[in-house]
């Protein structure tokens, strides 16, 4: 069958089936009834109930089709702050029935989709603990990037990322539940967690095998991965309260080296070689169209009118007083000092042989569309201070760069989410991703406005490389979305004929909301260990039904 | 201005990451205020998109949501998303847009609703009669032309700050600052009406409009082409909604801005020493939205004895007083505030052991003195302390 009407089929099918179903409801007496025991066991400021506030949870936040699935919006919000506050919640809930959704946090794709209690995780925000020596934090779920970096510093990294640094620290890590959307996925960085269940049990997953270390190593125990039953979101078993996540010291130093490529090909193989360096954290292959694809894009700051003239650039020949080559390749590295000259020695090696340039600091920043890309490289994946950056455009930017990076400094402080448009994600093989890469290339080549990326990361040493194309519409259009999104999957079908290229998933926008790509592919048993959990710990049911309905009949 | 067509749109472009309340400083003001996500700009945007959607109505019971933003502009320089951004250089004309939905639909907070009569009937939001208008006349000892007479170089407008006493004292020092350098000015006396900034604001388009239409007709009978505002909303809106209305002035002056031209020109000197710690507070509609934030620190600076101090958040990063966007008589005692707006900001100020805020706008004024951790701590506009240390010289 072909995969968009796989796709579509899904999409429709889930959308009927949720209208036919009888939700939950709850008389206004009941309601009252609820509240009043949840203000005993919750402060009664954090029990609310009027409709302006609940209106707020109505569907996910982060995506706008989960917005319009919602039926109505939860009868009762709660903003916990312990895990004691947690657990009488789950207890009153289950005792009533009543459906519990926890967002924000690890929770933020869950949907809150017709009426029910809604937990703000986010309301818990503290930091339990800080192990620089074993490399490890304890967060509660709305302990966000930014709350966690103020206090790390720039010593150490953590969740890094296409993020805001608003999003909870956990969300990077584990952000690829039900409702996940593919942009979020990040390499799994949690090593433990408390779990609330909805019988009043509190789980926790991790080590217990040394006395002198808590729980949270992630030292093998007899149920290796007891988390991941939680983290991946499958229908909610439980709200998770506490997690430990890993952190990355940077050591000496952390880089970002830049080189310039005259075709994608070549900056592509050049990136998977060098990544397979252990001081590679990540390389990355970018059109030079896209350096102004993030928020905070270097073409936005310097007012190019973007989503205007997309259709204007040859993302092959850039004009060269705004870009030097058309495709830049990016490594990220960090270590000893040693290791980082040894890594740039290697990277000039190698490219040498591929045909790139090293292109230095001070040469980027003479041209500002690319200076100010690399401001925000720096930045998002280095964490490198506002002030640092600042301190840089002082010494060494042209003045329209400087009057750029002046005008909002402070885009700075968050990293970007890709703008609202779709995208598609391949994941494969080195020389299919290229040969799917040149013919794409032809047989969009009206298309001037799809762009095209290539990502090798090298977290946990198992590289992977994926490839994305970007086509930049206007969000404003429903016909323009409706057409890209034809086109993606017009594209998505032809890629898996013709190229045997993995598709990993092809999140788009509209069809997010129910993913159904993620139902398919859990396996049947794993299925049935969650159906043995929820008969255990939530009899009633009160997990998140929309969640288990989907993923576990 | 921007219209319920254009709204729907931009709606799509937030993508609720919530960049612009979760961060590590004090930043969107009512959140800080309210301490819960419906009080801020994205769930303002998130209903506004139901209302689109058409799953919720404009209620009285939602109309806290939109009426309690304070237009500070402090998400935009946060928001991540490009094309809001992009369009606007402040998200403010969006809620503005969604609150003229709540207008349209006649389901208003009550207060809000009587600040729009006061300034349909009287043109000023209080319902002060127009001869209160004048009343700071009274405490100058030179008098005040009348533009509409003498067809001055400059109109003052001096817009609400006239009316109240802790404002009035703003208006006559700027009255004698321009007496002493010189300036050729005049007022439009009991005639001035309202700009149409709280109207606009409140997202009552229509009533702008006509308040709008009615200032311009008197600035084209009497050829008034420079003008001087003493307060930053007015200033907003004569420099960026008048020219859309069709009518541009030759030359637009906030009075900080037109102080430090008589300063730097030798026309004002400040000689009394006033040996104060002094920091500044940026009105949001001065600092974020027009980038005025050098000329009112020169000035401070500028008087002799005055040791300046910038507190923690400042320019860009200025925290709200809590008096924009209408919220000067709105309080919304819908919602249990967790702190007010402007304790937080004095708070700031008392971090930095300051005995005195400069600030430049007659809103700020009024919302700082309201807060309740105030102290001994003074609040003056900038003019005010200028106008301190000048009047001793030409009394000397």
């Amino acid at each position: 069958m072909a995969i968009e009407s796989i796709v579509w089929k899904e999409f429709t099918a889930t959308m009927e089936a949720l209208l036919k179903e009888k939700f939950f409801e709850i008389s206004a007496q009941e309601k009252s009834r609820v509240v009043e025991e949840l203000r005993k066991v919750v402060s009664p400021e954090r029990v609310r109930d009027e409709p302006r506030v609940c209106a707020y949870y109505r569907g996910g936040r982060y995506s706008v089709g989960t917005r319009r699935l919602a039926l109505r919006p939860p009868d009762i919000v709660v903003y916990p702050k312990s895990t004691e506050e947690v657990r009488n919640v789950l207890l009153i809930a289950s005792k009533h029935r009543i459906p519990v959704v926890p967002v924000g946090g690890l929770s933020i794709p869950s949907v809150p989709f017709a009426g029910g209690i809604v937990l703000d995780m986010m309301s818990m925000d503290r930091i339990h603990k800080i192990d620089l020596e074993h490399n490890y934090v304890i967060v509660e779920p709305g302990v966000t990037i930014s709350q966690l970096r103020k206090i790390l510093g720039s010593e150490y990294l953590i969740a890094k990322g296409s993020y805001p640094t608003s999003f909870s620290a956990l969300n990077p890590h584990a952000c690829f539940g039900v409702q996940h959307s593919f942009a979020n996925r990040m390499w799994n960085q949690v090593i433990g967690l408390e779990i609330v269940m909805p019988d009043g049990s509190i789980v926790y997953t991790g080590s217990m095998l040394y006395g002198d270390v808590e729980h949270w190593t992630e030292v093998q125990n007899s149920f290796t991965l007891l988390q991941n039953l939680f983290l991946p979101s499958h229908g909610d078993m439980g709200v998770i309260t506490k997690a430990a996540l890993r952190i990355w010291p940077i050591l000496d130093r952390a880089a970002i080296f830049v080189f310039g490529f005259n075709d994608f090909p070549t900056a592509l193989r050049w990136s998977y070689a060098i990544a397979r360096s252990p001081t590679i954290d990540q390389s990355m292959v970018y059109s030079w169209v896209a350096t102004g694809f993030y928020g905070a894009g270097a073409a936005l700051l310097l007012g190019l009118d973007w989503f205007e003239a997309r259709a204007n650039y040859d993302q092959d020949n850039p004009p060269r007083e705004l870009s030097p080559y058309p495709y830049y390749a990016f490594i990220q590295t960090r270590g000893y000092l040693e290791e980082v000259d040894g890594t740039l020695k290697a990277a000039q090696r190698l490219a040498e042989g591929f045909g790139g340039t090293y292109i230095s600091e001070d040469d980027l920043l003479k041209k500002p569309l690319v200076g100010g890309w690399y401001l925000w490289l720096l930045h998002s994946y280095l964490a490198k201070p506002f002030e640092e950056l600042s301190r840089l455009v002082e010494t060494k930017a042209p003045p329209e760069l400087k009057a750029a990076f002046l005008k909002y400094p402070k885009h700075y402080d968050t990293i970007a989410i890709e703008a609202p448009v779709l995208k598609s994600h391949f994941t494969g093989r080195l020389e299919e991703i290229i040969r799917f890469y040149e013919d794409l290339k032809k047989k969009l080549k009206d298309f001037g406005w799809v762009n095209f990326s290539c990502y090798t990361r090298m977290f946990h040493y198992a590289q992977t490389t994926w490839f994305a194309f970007w086509p930049f519409i206007d969000v404003y259009s429903p016909r323009d979305v409706r057409e890209t999104l034809k086109l993606l999957m017009s594209i998505t079908k032809w890629g898996l004929d013709n190229y045997k290229i993995n598709i990993q998933r092809a999140a788009f926008i509209m069809n997010d909301p129910a993913n159904p790509t993620d139902v398919y592919d859990r396996a049947k048993p794993v299925r049935r260990i969650l159906r043995a959990i929820q008969k255990e710990f939530d009899p009633n049911g009160i997990m998140n039904p929309f969640a288990q309905k989907y993923t576990l009949s | 201005m921007i219209r319920p067509a254009e709204i729907e749109g931009a709606l799509k472009s937030c993508m609720g990451c919530n960049a612009c309340f979760r961060q590590q400083l004090d930043f969107c003001p009512i959140y800080e205020e309210f301490k819960i996500p419906p009080y801020t700009f994205t769930s303002i945007i998130f209903l506004a998109e139901g209302i689109f959607d058409g799953i919720l109505q404009p209620s009285s019971e939602l109309a806290p949501v939109p009426f309690s933003c304070t237009l500070c502009g402090f998400c935009a320089t946060r928001c991540i998303t490009v094309p809001l951004h992009f369009k606007w250089d402040s998200p403010a004309e969006l809620i503005e847009g969604i609150r003229s939905l709540f207008i349209e639909n006649g389901t208003v907070p009550s207060k809000v609703s009587e600040v729009l009569n006061n300034l349909s009937t009287f043109g000023n939001p209080w319902g002060f009669s127009p001869a209160a208008k004048v009343r700071w006349e009274r405490e100058c000892n030179f008098p005040i032309p009348d533009y509409t007479k003498n067809g001055n170089e400059y109109l003052l407008f001096v817009g609400d700050a006239a009316y109240i006493d802790e404002s009035k004292s703003i208006v006559k020092s700027l009255a004698e600052l321009l007496h002493t350098a010189g300036i050729d000015f005049g007022t439009f006396k009991e005639r001035e009406i309202d700009s149409g900034d709280t109207a606009r604001e409140l997202g009552e388009y229509g009533l702008f409009e006509e308040l709008s239409r009615k200032n311009i007709k008197m600035f084209n009978e009497h050829g008034v082409k420079k003008v001087i505002t003493i307060s930053p909303h007015d200033y907003h809106t004569f420099t960026v909604d008048y020219p859309q209305m069709g009518f541009e002035f030759n030359e637009v002056y906030h009075h900080t801005q037109l102080l430090y031209e008589l300063l730097r020109g030798g026309k004002i000197t400040p000689s009394k020493n006033i040996a104060k710690t002094v920091t500044y507070h940026d009105p949001c509609f001065l600092g974020r939205y027009h980038h005025v934030f050098e000329q009112p620190r020169e000035i401070v600076k500028a008087i002799p004895g005055v040791s300046f101090i910038e507190m923690k958040q400042n320019r860009v990063e200025s925290f709200c007083c809590g008096g924009g966007g209408g919220r000067m008589w709105y309080d919304v005692p819908e919602e249990k505030a967790r702190s007010r707006i402007s304790n937080i900001r004095v708070s700031h100020a008392a971090e930095v052991k300051a005995d005195v805020i400069a600030t430049a706008c007659p809103y700020c004024k009024s919302m700082l003195l309201a807060a309740d951790n105030l102290g001994e701590i003074a609040v003056k506009d900038v003019a005010e302390l200028l106008s301190e240390s000048v009047s001793q010289q030409t009394t000397q």
